[in-house]
């Protein structure tokens, strides 16, 4: 007989962890994103890939709510985590935030100290002030940036590399224990070293959390996804295991991107 | 094809160039020259002025009564009423300021915004007799129904009327430093499951700290400098106090009384509105030192 998390464990491999249905989103009157259903699970990257202006960072924004700020932008269908509506009269965005993380394009980290960046999220959910540097220590060690600041964690994050902040970046997100992480092209403001080590670093980030990561970078999707999607026009045209979507696409739109006949 | 003529001559020697030098030159140096004639006119009746008062009962006197026997010139009474008015302008006016303008910045989006903020920039516009009266026949009035004791003409009242005049200063400077705050950091704050007025307190403000600094000083000097309102409802008695229950006279209040009188050039009392006035430049200086250390002690830079 298997243990209890052992079969919420299996369970969730099966289950997805969020997923939209039939997701439509317009700005205005113009559709931005059409129809989309996805399925994401637990301990898989995902990759959203697509030529610009195709709806990437409109879709992952949607899966956070980050989108509501957005004047006049409508958003039909469902987005559900763990099987509740986000978008249902009765949830509170802000707590929805709380559940899915986000890292975005450019580093952005907050003009204070290190150790202020990490404890801030958690400090605005009333996380227990005494735990506060045993979380803030954790969360750094999981986005692999422990030994380089730890001398420096009163410091300012605007003193670190661009690498650096965007791993800081992670830290802050993964502070507040989501269990999705979104990242909108979170490598294409580094240099290939950088790039390296936070994809690297997402290998291990996928043992603990869902994450969605929108790129540009083709070779990365196919180096750290286990599942790709491509959208063209606001519409998604092929989903599969990233192995197989990258030898074997199934739809001619799809090979066309690839091969770089359009894009 | 087209080709550019090659010239080796620098373009600085062109008339054109040095013309438009010229007139920059100029219009800096008027600006520079005025400054300089203001202080020149200033030092020399404030050196007059310090040739029969001294400088010990000027900034250590209790007394200022320059127009009647036996006269007493210390400063300290007109120091006491502009603070009095500033300082009690500034607390009615600075936690009002702040709150209009993070409402306005984060709060309210699109047209509602472009409205209230002109609201906001008119009430900046209405001529400062039109505030004094109203201090005086409306204000003095209400508050004596809560405060029998309350002078007709009062402290209270005017530092009232002038923090109603500073509150769009303050606003609109600081909406503009607000909203100035990039994006990405309320993008960031918001992405971490932050309340609006979490972002608002802990992220928007501290990064635009030197703008909002910026906008209280500049409505405390136009407070400790504000003249008719405060002529009208504060009245003209020179007095050593704190309460601001009673009349009291700001040194811009002074300077108007005595110039307005028909004091003839040359004489002690001519002399000391301009020692006044001194004083009042160095306050307005002082306080912009203030800030400047508050910025670099507390400002957030996010470049
Ligand atoms: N705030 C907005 N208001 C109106 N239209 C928008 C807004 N944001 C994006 N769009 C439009 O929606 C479409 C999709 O934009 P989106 O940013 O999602 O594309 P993307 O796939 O992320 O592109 P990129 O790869 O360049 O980041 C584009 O045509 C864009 O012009
Ligand atoms: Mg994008």
């Amino acid at each position: 007989m298997p243990s209890r998390e052992a079969m919420i464990e299996q369970e969730l491999l099966v289950t997805p962890r969020i997923l939209t249905d039939r997701l439509t989103v317009k700005y205005g009157e113009k559709v931005a994103v059409k129809e989309v259903s996805l399925s994401f699970y637990q301990r898989k990257v995902a990759a959203l890939i697509g030529p610009s202006g195709c709806g990437k960072s409109t879709y992952l924004r949607s899966l956070n709510r980050m989108n509501d700020f957005i004047l006049n932008i409508s958003i039909e269908g469902k987005v559900l985590l763990d099987g509740q509506d986000i978008y249902e009269r009765k949830v509170d965005p802000v707590l929805v935030r709380r559940h899915i993380g986000m890292v975005f394009q450019k580093p952005n980290p907050f003009p204070k100290t290190i150790f202020e960046n990490v404890a801030w999220g958690p400090k605005r959910a009333k996380f227990p002030k005494k735990d506060l540097p045993q979380l803030v220590e954790d969360s750094l060690k999981q986005a692999a940036l422990w030994e380089e600041v730890k001398d420096r964690l009163n410091t300012s994050a605007l003193g670190l590399s661009g690498g650096q902040q965007q791993r800081l970046c992670i830290a802050r997100a993964i502070a507040m224990k989501p269990s999705v992480l979104l990242m909108d092209e979170p490598c294409s403001a580094l240099d290939p070293i950088a790039t390296s080590r936070i994809e690297d670093l997402i290998q291990e980030l996928k043992e603990k959390f869902t994450i969605i990561m929108v790129t540009h970078n083709m070779q990365q999707a196919a180096r750290v996804s286990d599942v790709t999607a491509f959208f063209l026009h606001g519409n998604l045209i092929e989903y599969g295991a990233t192995k197989e979507f990258f030898t074997r696409p199934q739809k001619i739109e799809t090979e066309n991107y690839l091969t770089g006949k359009f894009g | 094809m087209i080709h550019l003529k090659k010239s080796w001559r620098s373009p600085s020697r062109s008339p054109a160039e040095l013309f438009s030098h010229l007139v920059v030159w100029l219009c800096a140096s008027i600006s520079v020259v005025t400054t300089i004639g203001i202080i020149a006119v200033l030092c020399k009746e404030v050196f007059a002025f310090f040739s029969h008062v001294s400088l010990w009962e000027f900034f250590t006197g209790t007394e200022w009564t320059p127009l009647i026997e036996p006269r007493k010139f210390g400063i300290w009474p007109l120091i006491s009423g502009t603070l009095l008015i500033g300082l009690g302008a500034s607390i009615f006016a600075v936690p009002i300021g702040a709150i209009t303008a993070l409402f306005l910045s984060e709060y309210v989006k699109g047209t509602p915004r472009i409205i209230l903020k002109s609201v906001l920039e008119v009430l900046a516009g209405i001529p400062t007799v039109v505030y004094g009266f109203f201090a005086v026949f409306f204000i003095t009035p209400q508050l004596q129904k809560f405060i029998p004791d309350l002078d007709t003409f009062n402290a209270l009242s005017a530092a009232i009327v002038v923090a109603m005049m500073i509150i769009p200063t303050i606003s609109s400077i600081s909406q503009d430093a607000f909203e100035a705050v990039p994006k990405y950091l309320r993008e960031a704050a918001y992405g971490l499951g932050a309340r609006k007025y979490q972002v608002a307190t802990t992220v928007v403000f501290p990064a635009a700290l030197s703008g909002f600094v910026a906008s209280v000083i500049l409505g405390f000097s136009r407070a400790i400098g504000e003249t008719m309102a405060v002529t009208l409802a504060a009245g003209a008695t020179p007095r050593l106090t704190l309460n601001p229950l009673q009349s009291i006279q700001t040194m811009t209040a002074f300077i108007v009384q005595v110039s307005l009188g028909d004091t003839p050039a040359g004489t002690i009392e001519y002399q000391s509105i301009f020692a006044v006035g001194l004083v009042l430049f160095l306050m307005t200086l002082g306080a912009n030192l203030v800030a400047q250390w508050i910025v670099k002690r507390f400002q957030e830079k996010y470049r």
